[in-house]
């Protein structure tokens, strides 16, 4: 590896603020903790500016990138001396966030982290390496189990275990170190937790009966005493002069600084300001400063902000950082002078007016490397390498420069890391007394304030003789509202199915077949169809809309009795009563006196009830009140609080895909908000409508999308004809209904090997059959197992003529296992198929290899794509069960698939595959999810509290299909919102 | 069902209404500015995966300015290549991640930002900030577009997101030739301007004044993405009104060659549309449209096999759509419009793709242009613009990111346009009566391209 490749690649790791590389070189996890505790123990002795956190103590260790090598994995190759980075620059050709490319395509570091940025991803995880994307992504591609294939097919040799373990330490070696205990070792303290319940932890004590002082502090506060150390200083064209800070800057009660800022100029040779500024010592330096707002500014380019030297006054190496009035943030740099500029970040409001505030800066010197960053209005600015320089801070000004004859003055908050802790401001602190040689600590959540991290030390007369730090941490009890994580409050337009079903749940089936409109919504491969955000109105689907709705109107007038009874009655109070009445089941909800009135006086001029009831019911139904439904709720103690209403409108379109009826409406009608109990006993009313296990039937067909039997293109001579088609899906429905009306297991309706079969439908399994009507017959469950076995599944998840290895594995991974993969490079091309190989007697599995996931930049996606494709080789592109393609090829539907989870699914055939699938873990989680999704029509993030909490509920539930709804109504979100 | 005031002008039956309140003052001013000049039409027909004009393709034009060929598999266009203008190295979309998704919304707009690579609209593909080409002609005239999906789908979606408004909103593409044309075409009047019947139309418009205020208060207390959903209903609303308050009728004497049916395929629906078009742009119903082509021909692995490599098969498929624009465009030149030139020469067809070819190339991309846009298209010539290939100058090419901050355009390209598409959605757009100084995102106007 050059020395220049190196650095590039150190550079870019470097700019990912992951730059740590010496804090585990040469040890493994244990033995690196315990170099830690030795390193802590350091401390004692190190000198007052010496960083309180062990996370950035400086190592004795000389280790550099080059010296990673070296890592002490047990399976490390003797022969593997090479870098991480080298490993990943030898191997990975599509670790780059989708653009498919090498290294060699970033000229700098910068390019590598612009495009982290620009693409929203980084594949390593500087705040918690362990969780990485890299290192889920060789998981993901067999590292962890296997020899990797081959990403770049250049690469000297194949990527194995031992380069994995090698990525992987160094990673997780940048892990900030988990908190531990530091002090003089006489007290201990261990088992520090943080949660909503409080903090807590034990203490050991040297002397068994000693009392101490135990403070809660807040480390990211530094006590206002910030600027005793600094000392003014005013640089001009005529020099630079020192002065006391007192004589610029002033400190106030609440501890923030106000700092007046000078100078005619501040850019190239011009470097002129006012000051605070200290000598950094042994480049210790890891400074955040806040900018809260600055006034007085006649110029657009007055700047406050930090500026480091690599001499101990300015003629040396400057890297400055800083609010650059109306320019947003930007760095300056330059030996002895500012000449060089890189934006950080634009002025969000443009350049007309100044950059908001607060800001915050930061620079730091750690393992080697100078870091900068900046941000608005955030907490953590993320770090990077300056522009151009690399050096050890010998001092540090916090700059104001006014670029104008007049002053400005910038209010200042200051964060300095390598303040010792009992600078940190208190937050509580309790006398504890060991009994014993231990006791317990306990402060009460009023305490925390409700920070992210907090400081606990340990203080005898007046000296800190330990601390921790602890990071808060819910505990799994915790309500999701306190985690803010309720879900989102949503309007959710009525799919087409819902307008329907609403329409003839409100005034009966009267509606001839052909009025329901298209509303062109798609159908989701990926996800569920009844996501709130991908139902909209257009003024396509609103025009087909009012046709229909014209269609009601008119049948209606024709068939309905009691609009039949008030068209012709010589009042119109009818229609008013008309109006309320339905209009309550319509719009969910009563219709105030306001909206009843605004109705009435709107057609009192129409002439006869005949007209004024067409407008009612197109008003009625075009009206928005009826498209969408509300899961909006009002704000209460700072969440949205769903009406009883709007509660009982999500209970029925979950259990029965329909309007609420009269009983859901009556109960709704309470002034109280409805209990667990009461939705619980609807449930149970509403799960045995038979549109119960037709709703069910539905989301089950959705999460598989079935319906697309109907539309999925097939080469004709198959003859897989519509007639066949609705046949083929007719008899899905079926076998997903017997199971549903049992309510097994939620699981469990996957399964089975009764199918339903007629004339159109029988060759499909191998059968035969005369009759036109369903009968069930049950088949070979060695041959065919389940849903995911029926021709309408096969059919769907096929191409036009073949298997479709690819189509069914992606569906496998992204639906069944909502696993999430990568879009597909936009530069592959196909590789022809090589001389000898005759595609006619060589199965589909190998020229699927040959050809496509063989090649550099798509075998890490197929690695894991093709076995959850096999699985169905089994069955041919409608699904009939083959053992054999083509000129008698044998069929191999065997597979491993063993990346998405503990959980090893191997299987020989595709009765089996099915058979692992439905007893996974994973995709009995990830129904739970697209379940979830359905009934509260948002995505769910894996990691969502709310779908944790479903999932649990779920499984202490019982786990039946009802109970996908009885958990439902269980979680917070099902009665409030963010 | 509606009343044709015969024996007055188109001009004084719009004002009329207008001055009586059944038409809005809004929709009486678009309907009167139809009623000017001959306008230049544009139509822009978008093939997914596009129409292999493109520096990586594998069949190239050949020969210079006006003595040009199209290659083998476009080559119905040479019949009526003295109409066409043949554009290569156009540069679109900058690089990253699948072009092939995240261009569809650029195609019209040059407005998608780079970087961005999904939406709420289907998770797979940005949306343009900036609106389309169709969506400011129509502005202009006051005439919806017309915009027609033949199969252009993908990922569940029923159309790609190609055409925009001013507040990124997808303007929806009729899927079926039946919808269009029973939206669009069913019951015109074969001549002048009416209303629905009179008590029809005060019925309507008490629904419509009805619905258009949902309660007090309402839209204000929602949280801001679900109030845009009722806004885009409330837009919806809107536009049904307008087309519910007047029936405008045939203008001229074309009519459908036949009246499009439920369940016809891809193929017949994308004939349907062009007829659709035809008629639109001779009877002044509309001086815009965008035609979609999707995978409408069932081709086994269509996008791996065929459309990434060019194959023969993606060729002929060319071919085939190619004859129907050219067929469609002597169509065009055998009907005589107002100002009595032919339609064609009052016309503009823009051929693009959301890439130059199956290879997904967006930085040196071709188009084809076809008609004359009112004798302001000097056409029957190869243009070939320029492009750059120092990596300086590629580095130079930047575009507007998300973050506000410029992003460099090209990343792995060794050559890219010096012009792009925005240059020539905005000279097509002048010439279609448009005042642009800039179109779709300022960094990409770079110069002339005609």
């Amino acid at each position: 590896m050059s020395t220049s490749t190196l650095t590039k690649l150190s550079l870019a790791a470097m700019s990912a603020g992951l730059l740590l590389l010496t804090a585990c070189s040469g040890v493994d996890d244990k033995s690196r903790s315990s170099a830690t505790v030795t390193a802590s123990s350091s401390i004692k002795t190190a000198s007052s500016s010496t960083k309180a956190s062990v996370s950035s103590l400086p190592l004795s260790s000389s280790a550099s990138v080059s010296s990673l090598a070296a890592v002490g994995s047990p399976s490390s190759a003797p022969a593997l001396q090479k870098t991480a980075l080298a490993i990943i620059e030898e191997q990975c050709t599509s670790c780059h966030f989708g653009l498919h490319k090498g290294w060699g395509n970033y000229k700098t570091d910068a390019d590598w982290l612009a495009a982290q940025t620009t693409l929203g991803v980084s594949y390593i995880d500087h705040l918690n390496p362990k969780n990485s994307l890299l290192l889920t992504r060789m998981k993901y591609y067999g590292a962890m189990n296997s020899t990797m294939p081959l990403d770049n097919a250049a690469a000297p040799e194949a990527f194995t275990r031992a380069h994995y373990d090698v990525i992987e330490a160094w990673i997780k070696s940048l892990a900030l170190p988990d908190a531990e205990p530091v002090g003089d070792g006489s007290v201990a303290l261990s088992n520090a937790v943080y949660s909503e319940l409080g903090v807590s932890a034990s203490l050991v004590c040297g002397n068994p009966d000693e009392t101490l002082s135990i403070s809660l502090n807040n480390p990211s506060k530094i006590a206002r005493s910030g600027i005793g150390a600094y000392g003014g200083v005013m640089a001009r064209a005529s020099g630079v002069t020192t002065t006391a800070s007192a004589n610029l800057a002033a400190v106030a009660d609440d501890g923030v600084v106000t700092l007046r800022g000078e100078g005619l100029d501040i850019w190239d040779k011009s470097v002129f300001f006012n000051a605070l500024s200290s000598p950094v010592v042994n480049g210790e330096v890891d400074l955040t400063l806040d900018v809260l707002g600055v006034e007085g500014v006649a110029h657009d380019f007055a700047k406050v902000g930090l500026l480091v030297s690599s001499t101990d006054d300015l003629s040396g190496q400057l890297v400055f950082v800083h609010w650059a009035g109306k320019h947003g943030l930007a760095e300056d740099s330059g030996t002895g002078v500012l000449d060089q500029y890189r934006q950080i970040a634009a002025n969000p409001n443009g350049t007309t007016v100044l950059t908001p505030t607060p800001a915050r800066l930061r620079i730091a010197y750690e393992n080697n490397t100078l870091k900068i960053g900046a941000c608005l209005g955030c907490e953590s600015p993320p770090m990077g390498l300056p522009k151009t320089f690399n050096f050890v801070p010998k001092r540090i000004y916090i700059v104001a420069s006014s670029h104008a004859e007049s002053a400005i003055q910038a209010r200042l908050s200051l964060r300095d890391a390598y303040a010792q802790a009992g600078q940190y401001e208190r937050l509580a602190s309790q006398k504890v007394t060991c009994v014993d040689g231990e006791a317990t600590v306990h402060f009460s959540p009023e305490a925390t304030t409700g920070l992210s991290v907090l400081q606990l030390g340990v203080v005898r007369a007046d000296e800190t003789v330990a601390s921790t730090r602890v990071v808060k941490a819910f505990s799994d009890g915790a309500s999701c509202e306190l985690q803010d994580e309720l879900l989102a409050p949503t309007l959710r337009r009525l799919s087409e199915s819902q307008i329907k079903n609403s329409m003839v749940a409100v005034f009966g089936d009267i509606f001839a077949r052909d009025i329901w409109p298209s509303m062109d919504d798609g159908a989701k491969l990926i996800g569920m169809n009844a996501m709130a955000d991908k139902l909209n109105i257009n003024n396509l689907n609103f025009e087909r809309l009012y046709d229909t709705v014209a269609a009601v109107s008119t049948t209606l007038l024709a068939k309905h009795t009691t609009v039949m009874n008030c068209a012709m009655a010589s009042s119109d109070a009818c229609v008013a009563d008309f109006v309320r009445d339905y209009g309550k089941r319509l719009w969910r909800r009563p219709l105030t006196t306001a909206e009843v009135a605004q109705f009435t006086s709107t057609y009192t001029s129409l002439s006869g009830n005949p007209r004024k009831l067409d407008f009612a019911v197109q008003s009625l139904l075009l009206s928005a009140h009826f498209l969408f439904r509300s899961e909006i709720g009002v704000l209460v103690e700072g969440a949205q609080a769903l009406s009883n209403y709007e509660m009982v409108s999500v209970l029925s379109y979950s259990v029965v895909n329909s309007t609420p009826d009269d009983t859901l409406l009556t109960l709704a009608a309470k002034t109280t908000p409805l209990t667990r109990a009461e939705l619980s006993a609807q449930i149970d009313r509403l799960f045995m409508d038979p549109r119960a296990n037709q709703a069910m039937m539905e989301v089950y067909k959705d999460y598989l999308k079935l319906d697309l039997v109907m539309s999925r293109p097939k080469e004709a001579s198959l003859n897989f004809t519509d007639a066949v088609r609705r046949d083929v899906l007719a008899s899905a429905e079926k076998m997903l209904e017997s199971k549903i009306t049992h309510n097994p297991n939620y699981m469990s309706v996957f399964g089975g090997s009764e199918y339903f079969l007629n004339n159109n439908t029988a060759s499909l399994f191998g059968q035969t059959a005369s009759h036109s009507d369903f009968k069930a017959v049950a088949i070979d469950s060695d041959e065919r197992v389940g849903i995911l076995n029926h021709p309408a599944f096969l059919s769907v998840h096929s191409t036009l003529s073949s298997s479709g290895i690819v189509k069914r594995g992606v569906f496998v991974l992204e639906q069944l296992l909502c696993q999430e993969l990568p879009d597909p490079p936009g530069d592959v091309m196909p590789v022809p198929i090589p001389g000898g190989i005759d595609p006619e007697r060589t199965s589909e599995r190998e020229l699927l290899k040959i050809t496509h996931s063989a090649q550099a930049a798509c075998v890490g996606c197929h690695q894991i794509i093709d076995p959850a494709g096999f699985g169905f080789e089994n069955f041919d592109v409608i699904g009939r069960y083959r053992t054999r393609e083509k000129n008698n090829v044998t069929i191999d539907a065997s597979g491993v698939l063993d990346n998405v989870g503990e959980y090893v699914l191997r299987y020989d055939t595709s009765a089996q595959f099915a058979n692992q699938l439905m007893a996974s873990p994973q995709m009995q989680s990830c129904v739970s999810r697209r379940f979830l999704e359905s009934f509260l029509g948002q995505e769910v993030e894996l990691s969502a509290c709310e779908l944790k909490k479903y999932q649990g509920l779920l499984q202490s539930n019982g786990g039946s299909v009802k109970d996908l709804l009885t958990s439902l109504i269980q979680l917070e979100s099902f009665g409030k919102r963010q | 069902m509606s009343i044709i005031k015969s024996g007055l002008s188109r001009r004084d039956v719009i004002k009329g209404l207008g001055a009586v309140g059944l038409l809005s003052s809004l929709r009486a001013e678009q309907l009167l500015a139809q009623t000017g000049a001959t306008p230049v039409r544009v139509l822009c027909v978008v093939l997914q995966h596009g129409w292999g004009i493109a520096s990586d393709s594998n069949r190239f034009l050949s020969g210079d300015g006006s003595d040009y060929r199209f290659p083998d598999g476009l080559d119905p266009f040479n019949s009526i290549k003295d109409r066409c203008v043949a554009i290569e190295n156009l540069r679109t979309l900058g690089e990253w991640g699948n072009n092939h998704d995240l261009s569809y919304a650029d195609v019209l707009t040059a407005g998608v930002l780079q970087g961005t690579q999904s939406s709420s609209f289907d998770g797979h593909m940005p949306l343009s900030v900036t609106p389309s080409l169709d969506f400011l002609l129509q502005e202009r005239s006051g005439q919806n577009s017309f915009r027609f999906s033949a199969g252009y789908r993908s990922w569940g979606v029923q159309y790609h997101p190609v055409s925009f408004d001013r507040n990124a909103t997808v303007l929806p593409f009729y899927t079926k030739a039946s919808d269009a044309y029973g939206s669009l075409f069913k019951n015109i009047p074969d001549a002048g301007t009416g209303t629905a019947s009179n008590s029809e139309a005060a019925l309507l418009q008490k629904v419509f004044s009805m619905i258009k205020n949902p309660a007090p208060g309402y839209i204000e207390s929602l949280p801001a993405s679900e109030k845009a959903k009722i806004e885009r209903y409330l837009l919806a609303v809107d536009d049904l009104q307008g087309k519910k308050s007047a029936v405008v009728g045939y203008a001229g004497s074309e009519r459908l060659k036949a009246i499009p049916v439920a369940g016809q395929s891809h193929t017949e629906n994308l004939a349907s549309y062009l007829d659709m078009v035809k008629v639109g742009f001779a009877n002044q119903m509309t001086t815009s449209a965008v035609v979609g082509i999707g995978d409408i021909n069932d081709i086994a692995d269509f996008h791996h096999t065929h459309a990434h490599a060019n194959s023969d098969i993606w060729w002929n498929t060319r071919r085939a759509f190619a004859q129907t624009i050219v067929s469609f465009v002597n169509e065009l030149d055998q009907i005589i419009d107002t100002d009595g030139r032919t339609l064609l020469d009052n016309t503009l067809i823009l051929l693009s793709g959301e890439v130059g070819s199956g290879s997904h190339n967006i930085v040196r991309k071709g188009h084809i242009l076809i008609g004359g846009g009112a004798h302001r298209l000097n056409s029957g010539r190869r243009l070939v613009a320029p492009v750059v290939t120092d990596r300086a100058e590629r580095d130079a090419l930047v575009r507007e990111s998300a973050n506000g901050t410029m992003v460099r355009q090209v990343v792995w390209s060794g050559s890219a346009g010096a012009r792009t598409n925005a240059d020539l959605l905005r000279e097509i757009g002048n010439i279609a009566g448009l005042k642009l100084k800039e179109f779709g995102l300022p960094s990409q106007n770079s110069g002339d391209v005609l």
